[in-house]
This record gives structure tokens, sequence and C-alpha cells, in this order.
């Protein structure tokens, strides 16, 4: 046991010395401060048009000056229930208001929008219409879903009949910029692990250091696990990294609150009671162990296809068709293995698919499914390739 | 202390690098002299479990060549060894020891020791990629040594080596043959010539000759140029053209 923990050290080592892993880190890093920084690249202008048909620029604002208005206005609005009064302040606040970029109201206004998109006169001002409008809507995508079943219908009533009606706003900025960036976190992890690991096992037998290694007494099974295990390591360390950036840019930037806020202030059509903190702990936590399955399966390739450069091509591939492909609901099946994918899964809208994975005595969510699935993925792939170093041979040399 | 090399064949699709060998080899220095492609880094790797025999088996006092039993008393410096540029000498032996299962504390005294009996004292803490290529060679010979293994092989190891270097090998291979079973592959014959008690000879993937081998015997050279230059001028006035 001793031996391996020594082991694994030299191969943290070996991939530390390695040039390549620290300018991918650092452009990394570099990538994911400015994802969640963007806003301060924005500049707005609000044009409206004179008397004499003239546009002209009624208010201007830069990505701070912005983000700080939305903060201040978000913050008076915490904690207040969406009921009647509620909305008629911003019914009233959003035909006032037309002369400025950013509006008191505009928190709740994206809310009801949402709710009533594509209906004309979109300011509801009554709770009772807004919320009946909202479980219509609900029952609506539930109906037009292809290839949902009467069970998972079923299923998904329950869990939004306990969502708590009337809705109370929460200001949680950093909790939502968190969410939608985690999608972007998750590709940088991916290309990482891409980029980092792909010459764990090819480069030993490129560089001949396997000659030496598979000689030794613990060369194959202790090696092999060794490197698996840094490997991992780096995997979900990557994770840590870079949602370690995303939390600390967000929580100095926008506070620490609202993580009990309702994930509907997110995706309003999300009919399941959950909150954008938990929504955020689970995104996180599926990329870190995504963040490892890919990390084997990074190494694993290596060692099968004995070059690092196809192994990147492989996996920057399948991440490319995750990006760009998407597969017709209408092959339930197939569509539903796909968005598995963690570029598919991992980011804010996979809390609003709503088909299930049957179990015996019920059903799992996806986020739930994967979750159990990556952790079974990264151990068959570890045996996989465990088999395979453990066989191979130095021939032809 | 025995090895026992039992019929042992390596057969590639097109070709037979190692035909039907059989050997058994007491503690001593024992030379493997062949010309370029004779199936001498073959069957040093398969002796190595590196490479898996097509048939045949190997064992060390009863241990199979796949066990870590057996990998535990093995040495093995290759022919063409490769390194970690970044790494200094002495992680790179630290290392290889971690690999050998060394505990650490006397993984550290014997990287010393080591490097100083190979001459790399000095050099222990710079990187290997600022290594010339004698040391690295050397470097491999120390890595080798690390476990006080007691069957070790070594494959063409005065490569890169100037003749002072060449002279302390000897001496040092030499030495642990008294307690090990060293195989020592080489085509400079003067390596062998006076510290070997056994000389084998490989040509096609056979051994042509095996057998122990003294100063009385006469010059070690000629006798190899015997066994197989004599059939290179044979090949050359009838026309053939394999060969050398």
């Amino acid at each position: 046991m001793k031996n391996l923990g020594i082991l694994t050290v030299y191969e943290w080592k070996k991939l530390g010395k390695r040039k390549i892993l620290w300018a991918a880190l650092a452009a990394a890093a570099v990538v994911e401060i400015l994802v969640n920084c963007i806003f301060l690249m924005e500049h707005s202008e609000l044009i409206l048009t004179d008397e004499n048909g003239t546009n002209i620029v009624s208010e201007s604002l830069g990505g701070f000056e912005k983000m700080m208005l939305e903060q201040t206005y978000a913050r008076a609005l915490d904690g207040r229930t969406v009921d009647d009064a509620l909305l008629g302040e911003t019914a009233d606040s959003m035909l006032q208001e037309k002369r400025h970029i950013v509006r008191e109201y505009q928190e709740i206004f994206y809310l009801v929008s949402g709710v009533c998109f594509g209906d004309s006169g979109a300011v509801m001002t009554e709770a009772d219409a807004f919320y009946q409008k909202w479980r219509e809507r609900t029952e609506q995508n539930l109906q037009e879903t292809p290839g949902l079943t009467e069970g998972e219908r079923a299923w998904w009533r329950e869990k939004c009949g306990k969502i708590e009606v009337p809705f109370t706003y929460r200001y949680a900025f950093s909790w939502q910029r968190i969410l939608q960036c985690a999608a972007a976190t998750t590709l940088l992890v991916m290309l990482l692990n891409a980029v980092c690991l792909s010459g764990v096992f090819s480069d030993e037998h490129v560089r001949r250091t396997d000659q030496l290694i598979l000689c030794t007494q613990n060369g194959r099974r202790q090696v092999y696990t060794a490197k698996i295990i840094a490997g991992g390591l780096f995997g979900g360390a990557c994770a840590l990294i870079l949602y370690g950036i995303s939390f600390g840019i967000n929580f100095a930037v926008y506070g620490t609150e609202g993580y009990d806020a309702m994930i509907q202030q997110q995706i309003v059509w999300i009919p399941y009671p959950m909150t954008v903190g938990s929504a955020v702990m689970i995104l996180f936590g599926l990329t870190l162990l995504a963040g490892v399955l890919e990390a084997v399966l990074a190494m694993v390739l290596s060692e099968q296809l004995g070059s690092s450069v196809a192994v990147m091509a492989v996996l920057v591939s399948i991440t490319l068709i995750n990006l760009l492909v998407s597969l017709p609901e209408r092959w339930r099946v197939l569509s539903q293995m796909y968005e598995l994918f963690p570029m598919r899964l991992i980011a804010d809208g996979s809390f609003y698919d709503c088909r299930l994975v049957p179990l015996p005595g019920g059903y799992l969510r996806n986020v739930c499914f994967a979750a159990l699935l990556y952790p079974a993925l990264t151990v068959l792939l570890a045996l996989i390739g465990r088999r395979s170093y453990q066989r191979y041979q130095i021939k032809g040399r | 202390m025995e090895l026992m090399i039992d019929r042992v064949t390596k057969r590639y699709q097109n070709k037979l690098a190692v035909d039907r060998i059989s050997l058994r080899l007491k503690s001593g220095v024992c030379g493997l002299l062949g010309a370029n492609g004779a199936g001498k880094s073959t069957l040093m790797r398969m002796i190595c479990g590196i490479l898996r025999p097509t048939e045949g088996c190997i064992m060390y006092d009863g241990a199979d060549v796949s066990t870590e039993e057996y990998r535990s008393i093995l040495g093995y410096l290759p022919q063409d060894f490769g390194y970690y540029p970044e790494f200094t000498g002495k992680e790179f032996l630290l290392y290889m020891a971690a690999l050998k299962g060394l505990r650490r504390p006397y993984a550290r005294e014997r990287a010393g020791e080591l490097l100083e009996l190979v001459a790399l004292a000095d050099a222990g803490n710079k990187k290997i990629k600022s290594y010339s290529g004698g040391m690295k060679q050397r470097l491999g010979i120390a890595q080798a040594l690390l476990n006080d293994p007691k069957l070790l092989v070594l494959d063409e190891p005065t490569a890169g080596l100037d003749p002072k270097e060449r002279v302390r090998f000897r001496e040092l291979i030499a030495d642990y043959g008294q307690n090990a079973i060293v195989l020592l592959s080489t085509h400079i014959v003067s390596d062998i010539e006076h510290i070997a008690d056994t000389v084998l000879m490989m040509k096609d993937g056979q051994l042509c000759y095996s057998g122990d081998w003294d100063e009385e015997k006469g010059d070690l050279e000629e006798f190899y140029l015997r066994q197989f230059g004599e059939e290179e001028i044979r090949d050359e006035k009838s026309g053939n053209t394999d060969g050398i």
C-alpha cells in the first residue's frame, strides 16, 4: 500500500514535469476567469428615436455599472413573494421605465415573461392567473415531450405538486451565474484531460521507459493502479480548480446569498422542487465524476492506441460531436443515452429533461442516474485497461 | 540459484526470432554473442518477462518469468533504454527503487552508493537531459543493480562508454558474477573475453555455440569469427549474399 502511494506520487511528478500540463491549466484558468467575468466586457446602450426621427443614445452603461445596478435592484426584491402586489408593481415599473437599460423589477419580469412567453400582454398582474398559466404550461411540456410514458408524467406531476407556491424571489445571482457557467467549466475539464493525460501510457512506450518498468516487481499491477489513481485525481482536481475559480469570482462579485432560491428562478419550467444551490452542487459533483471518468478513459485509450495525438483526436472529436450534434427526441432510448454524455448533461438545461430512467419500483432523474453511471463506467474502463496493460509485450523494436 | 530456459521460441508472423533455445545458467557471467538480428535482444526480453515466448518456459528457482517473485530478483538494462529528461539522476534511481519494491530509507542509501560506484555522485542532482551518452548508460547500469539482483541481464551495456569506463564496468560485472547470474550481450568480444565463465553464440535465432570459456581455449574473438566468419566466406564464394 505504501509502495502504491509512493508510485502514485511519482506518477504525479511525471505529470507535473510536463510543460504542456501547466500551459493547459493556465489557459483553462484564464478561460474560466473570462467566462465568469464576461459581464465586465459588456457595454449597453439604449437607443431611442426623437420627434425628428433621429436615433439618440438615451443611456449608456458599462458592464460593471450594469451589474451593480442589477444587483442593487435584485437585492431590494429579495424575500418578496410573487403575489398580486409584486406583479402589479412589476407591470407598472416596466411601463414607466422604458427609457432605462436596467429596470427595478426586471428579475420578476423575466420570471413572468418566462411563463407567458408568446402571449400578448405579457405582464400579468394577477397571481392566480400567473400560477394557473405556469401549471398549464408545465403540463403542456409534459404532454408534448415525445415518448414520455404516463408513469413518468405522473411522477413529474407529483414532484411539481411539491413546489412551493406562491414563489418567493431570492437574490441568488452568484449561484445562478455558476449554474450558467457549468457547461463551459465541464468543457474545460474535458479538454484538460484530453491534453494532459493522453500520453500517460503512450509516452512510456514512445520513450522506451516501458522496458524498465515492466520488468520490475511492481511494474505491472501497481504501476497501472498508480497511474489510474494519479490521472483520476488529476481529472477531479481540474474540476475542483475550475469550479473554485467560478465560485471565487461569483461570490466575490455577487455575494454568497441565495443558495435556497428556487430553481424556477433560473428556468421556470423545471417541474421539480429544488434550489439553485443544490442544482449547482449536483452539477459540481457530476463534473467531478465526469472529470475522473474522462481521465480514466484518456489513460485507457493512451494504452490502447499508443499515441497521445490519437487519444486527443478521439476525445476532442467526442466533445465536438456532443457540442454540435443533437439526436431527435423521438429516438427515445438513443437520445436519452446520448444526453448522458457529460458535455450534454452538465448544464442547467439538464434539470429540464423530463425523460426518466425506469428502475424497479420507480424512476431516476437523468442527473441521479449519471451519478451512478459515471463511477461504474470508470471502474469498468479501469478494469479493461488493466487487463490490456498487464498483457502488454515489448515487441517490434 | 539456477535460471532454466526450456525450448523457448519466439515466432512472429513471418519470422522465427528465437528457435527452441534451452539453457541452464548458474551463478557467473554468461556472455551472449551474435550479429545484429540474431535474436539476442528478443531472448533477453523473454528472460526479463517483457516479451511472452510463443513456446517454452523460463523459470528461476521454480518461479515462472511471469510472476512478481521472479521480477523481484531481476535487474535489466535494455539496449535502448529510455529515461525521464526532467528527472535528476537520483530521482530516477529512487523511482526505479520504488518500482522494485525497495523501502525508501534503503533506497536512498542504495541510490547514493550506486551513484558513487558508477561515478555519477556529482551529477546525481542534475537533470538527466544534461547527461552525456556515457553518463546515461552508467545511470542505466546503476538502476539495474538497485535491488541487488540475483539475475542481471545486460543488453549491450558498454555502448557509449569510453575505454576507461569499459574496464571499470568489466571489473564490476566480474565481481558481481560471483554471487549472481549475469547474462551480458554484446558485439564487443573484449567486453566478455576476460570475465565470461560461459559463452553463448546466437545466429538466426538459434544457439550455435554454448560452453564454458577460459583463456586457455585461446582468443575468443578468433573463435567467434571462426564460428561465423568461415560460414560467411563460404557464402561469398558460393554467391550467397545473405549475412553480414
